[in-house]
């Protein structure tokens, strides 16, 4: 489903990723982890075009993105990979001058020329979803962070991605307000949705991930499964990185 | 007191061409202001710095002269303009230029995880300005813009130095005409301040309209 070749990253004269290879498998959930700087959200904002790679190649769904493209090759790419993908942020970035409804069906509207009640119709149904169908006429402002976390996933779902990748999703929450978004994002990977998520959530990490990435310094030192990770780290690296986390409070 | 109520009429007219000439200015103005804040934001090096100069320039010439400039210097190019299309030319290309400073700070005041979430659900550079970035940037630029507004308002007085009877003159003809200058003065001002009140107020209802999401 995602298929990322030697990805490279550099801002100026900082290297972020280093001959990235990842790959994701249909209907799989993949966790990246790592401690801050490591590269793990310039990674996903890669995928999804945020960032341009220096260099390296991006296949996602069939659709290829190559550093060495024209300008008007790679746009085109990247229009077709952002089609195929959902993207949800740390910091949520809801439209305020939008009601949540309008919010959620803005994107069909406007891109994909859905007519407005039948765009509504899909909104309305993603935020019973979602659980938050009472609050489609709200401004996000009215919102606690969890409730505005979960408009932004159901506004993602609204363009029908192959794949959602998230950017931290709960670390701008309270830690009273995670669970919540946490087990919307346990139901889309039990309804069979391809996940690429960076998080600090240890424990949800185990619990969701069919496949656990670990990056430190622009580079993938490990990867396993859940068990073979938090039981069993290789590297010195990811041990190191284990215990720091072991004394967070959960 | 009585030649201000004998010549209402008259004085009414000036102010109905000021007010249209602060409108018309101010519409057109908001397009070249808005324009030139996105070529500004978004053009490419050519475009950036031809925004940039022009910006520079109407800023730093006094309005006078940019309407002196319209009116008495473009005929020696063979463009000859009426008084009132000076006015809205010289008016409009001033309010502008300072306009897309407001709306260039507007515009950059939007968070930038806006245009990524924009970005990310497939909208293409121009639908995440209008439908995300503008709306938005609106918002911020109400205050400023309505500022820019007034002082428009008043500054159509100027062009009552390149004949056209707008409010100013107006009373100037008048005032030349009863040798008495005190109560015409007067009565301008009131009425000046009454349009400004008037348009402060609609402003006020805009500015409470874009913010009730907040």
């Amino acid at each position: 489903m995602i298929e990322a070749t030697s990805l490279s990253k550099q801002f100026d004269h900082l290297t972020v990723l280093q001959q990235i290879d990842l790959h994701v498998r249909s209907q799989e959930i993949v966790v990246l982890l790592g401690p801050s700087g490591s590269g793990k959200s310039t990674l996903l904002r890669c995928i999804n075009g945020l960032e341009e790679p220096t260099a390296g190649t991006i296949q996602v769904g069939g659709v290829q993105w190559d550093a060495t493209m024209n300008i008007k090759q790679k746009k085109q790419a990247l229009k077709d990979i952002r089609a195929l993908t959902g993207m949800v942020f740390q910091s949520f970035n809801l439209f305020p001058h939008m009601t949540v409804l309008e919010n959620v069906a803005m994107a069909p509207i406007t891109v994909k020329n859905m007519p407005k009640h039948e765009a509504n119709a899909v909104g309305e149904a993603l935020l019973a979803k979602v659980g938050l169908a009472d609050k489609k006429d709200e401004y996000p402002s009215r919102l606690s962070g969890g409730q505005q976390q979960r408009v932004a996933i159901a506004r993602s779902l609204a363009m029908n991605p192959q794949i959602m990748l998230f950017d931290e999703p709960t670390s701008a929450l309270d830690p009273e307000l995670t669970g919540e978004v946490l087990s919307v994002m346990k139901q889309l990977a039990a309804e069979g949705m391809t996940m690429l998520v960076v998080t600090h959530e240890m424990k949800f990490a185990r619990e969701i991930a069919n496949r656990i990435i670990f990056m430190s310094d622009g580079v993938i030192q490990e990867e396993g499964t859940p068990e073979q990770f938090f039981d069993h780290p290789k590297t010195e690296r990811a041990r190191k990185f284990l215990r720091q986390m072991a004394h967070q409070p959960d | 007191m009585e030649l201000v109520f004998k010549n209402i009429n008259f004085l009414l007219t000036g102010a109905y061409y000021t007010m249209l000439i602060t409108v018309v200015s101010m519409f057109f103005g908001l397009i070249i202001g808005l324009i030139t804040a996105i070529a500004r934001l978004k053009g490419n090096w050519l475009i950036s710095t031809l925004a940039k100069g022009y910006v520079s320039i109407i800023r730093g010439t006094p309005i006078l002269v940019q309407i002196f400039i319209v009116y008495y210097g473009l005929p020696d190019f063979g463009i000859t303009l009426g008084p009132l299309t000076a006015a809205y030319i010289s008016l409009s290309i001033n309010i502008g230029a300072y306009l897309s400073e407001t709306f260039r700070g507007a515009i950059l005041s939007v968070h930038k995880g806006q245009t990524e979430a924009a970005a990310s659900l497939g909208l293409t550079p121009w639908q995440t300005m209008v439908k995300v970035v503008l709306p938005q940037a609106a918002r911020v630029a109400i205050p400023p813009m309505g500022n820019t507004f007034i002082g428009m308002l008043k500054e159509t007085s100027l062009v009552s130095i390149v004949t056209v009877t707008e409010l100013l003159r107006s009373a100037q003809l008048l005032i030349a005409q009863y040798y008495t200058a005190m109560p015409f003065y007067v009565a301008i001002a009131l009425m000046y301040w009454l349009m400004s009140l008037l348009f402060s107020n609609i402003l006020n209802r805009i500015e409470v309209k874009l913010s009730k999401a907040y």
